[in-house]
């Protein structure tokens, strides 16, 4: 393996003392809303069923119906919602703080893109999809493409997201650790975003050429620098995951990071059957996503509420699709889901509500034959 | 994409976002006393306690008084409607 090429460009988003105070108050108003007005509001919901001696709604709509006009539930909405957005977009928010060093941390990552370009393939000339530019995913203003500092911005929220007691790398270490092993050679993250999800496969397989493809050049300018900083090999290329210009037969593992819950439905079949395409023979296809909320009518209500209220605009069409079906059609074959762990537990049981509100993390693990 | 409200009134949706905006520079303010009280005590220059047993005179009393009543002034303006 050739050395890279170890980078002193830093950019760090420097956050003031004001701000980490502010980020920190959104935090803890998140928590109580995770615990304490989730946990009223699953007491409020079993009431109301009680009420209509013991008739449960069947669906997302007569759940919503049958707590939409409490307060509990319009605060539970707002809070969910405005949380996340003043997250990013408040006087204090990650888009002021990133804006502030704006020149500076635009320099660092133009030096970075210009260092060890066989490393990083753009294509300034490619078509965003209309599902991916029109949608300002979790709230982050114009996307993760949508500005240059994107992908700072990303990586920054992304610690204000992570459970207290973990880092915000444990969640990509725990991925690669439950993947199939084997004597890979190409490794590939679909959908790299920042990255951070592609290096620790750099570690676990220190001989294989790992790749990570995303069409948003921000995320992989970074991705790319942060590689450089620690010195890891890896070859990003800005491309879009319905077709690559990879060729068939060629990856032993192909893994995703939250990302499937992103696509619409016919762009997930199309994604999917180019993973397909690009796997070897008895290569592996590994998600890591969101899918089958626990705790039956209740996890509905919070599941696709979260997606419609946190513009995850494509979560419930992909809630609501048999993706191990889709997978089968396509030619995997095994295709399965399993429950992951993600630091806070595995979902134990499906039909139970869990304690506190949560993602219901599921890892899809499939083989081409 | 269009702004979601989530209350029977919008004017809630709103005040929530005042209430919101208000209760974080609360929250800003109480961080950055706490630090600074404890570096003033670490220093020496805070004797423990000094704000606890601190007496105004007078003179610093009444003008205390003219700034919380200017504070409560601009805070309570808008509910008369005299901008309408």
């Amino acid at each position: 393996m050739s050395a890279t090429i170890k980078m002193t460009t830093k950019a760090e988003v420097q956050a003031d003392r004001t701000t980490r105070a502010y980020q920190d108050f959104l935090l803890g108003a998140k928590l109580f809303w995770t615990r304490r007005l989730y946990q009223e509001l699953y007491a409020l919901y079993q009431s109301r069923v009680a009420e209509r001696s013991g008739n449960a709604p069947q669906t997302f709509e007569e759940a919503e119906e049958m707590i939409g006009d409490s307060a509990l539930y319009q605060f539970f909405g707002w809070l969910e919602r405005h949380l996340q957005r003043l997250k990013y977009s408040g006087s204090y928010g990650i888009v002021a703080t990133v804006d502030k060093q704006r020149d500076e941390l635009l320099r660092e990552l133009e030096v970075a893109t210009r260092e060890n370009t066989s490393h990083l393939r753009l294509n300034p000339n490619i078509e965003m999809p209309r599902y991916f530019a029109a949608v300002d995913f979790h709230q982050h203003p114009g996307g993760v493409a949508g500005d240059e500092l994107a992908g700072l911005v990303y990586e920054f929220g992304r610690k204000t997201t992570t459970p207290d007691h973990l880092h915000e790398d444990d969640l990509h270490h725990r991925l690669a650790a439950a993947c199939p092993k084997g004597d890979f050679k190409r490794i590939l993250d679909f959908g790299c975003g920042i990255g951070k999800s592609t290096y620790p496969f750099r570690s676990l397989y220190p001989e294989a050429e790992i790749h990570g493809v995303d069409i948003s050049a921000p995320c992989l300018k970074l991705a790319h620098l942060r590689a450089q900083q620690s010195g890891l090999e890896i070859f990003y290329s800005q491309q879009n995951i319905e077709q690559t210009d990879f060729p068939a037969d060629h990856f032993d593992l192909i893994h995703t990071t939250f990302m499937l819950h992103e696509l619409p439905v016919a762009a997930l079949r199309r994604m999917t059957a180019e993973a397909f395409r690009i796997l070897k023979k008895g290569g592996y296809f590994v998600n890591l996503d969101f899918h089958s909320p626990p705790g039956e009518t209740f996890g509905k209500l919070m599941h696709y509420g979260h997606a419609r209220r946190n513009n995850e605009v494509f979560m419930r069409s992909f809630a609501e699709t048999d993706y191990l079906a889709m997978q089968r059609e396509i030619g995997f074959d095994p295709a399965e889901m399993r429950p992951f762990d993600d630091g806070t537990g595995p979902i134990a049981d499906p039909k139970i509500v869990p304690v506190h509100w949560r993602f219901p993390w599921q890892l899809f693990v499939a083989r081409k034959p | 994409m269009k702004e979601q409200l989530f209350f029977n009134d919008p004017a809630i949706d709103r005040v929530m976002g005042m209430f919101m905006a208000l209760a974080a520079e609360v929250y800003i303010l109480r961080d950055r006393n706490q630090v600074l009280e404890e570096m003033l005590e670490r220093s020496g220059t805070l004797q423990p306690g000094a704000i606890e047993s601190w007496q105004p005179g007078p003179e610093r009393q009444a003008e205390l008084a003219a700034r919380r009543d200017a504070f409560i002034e601009r805070i309570m303006d808008p509910i008369i409607g005299s901008g309408d």
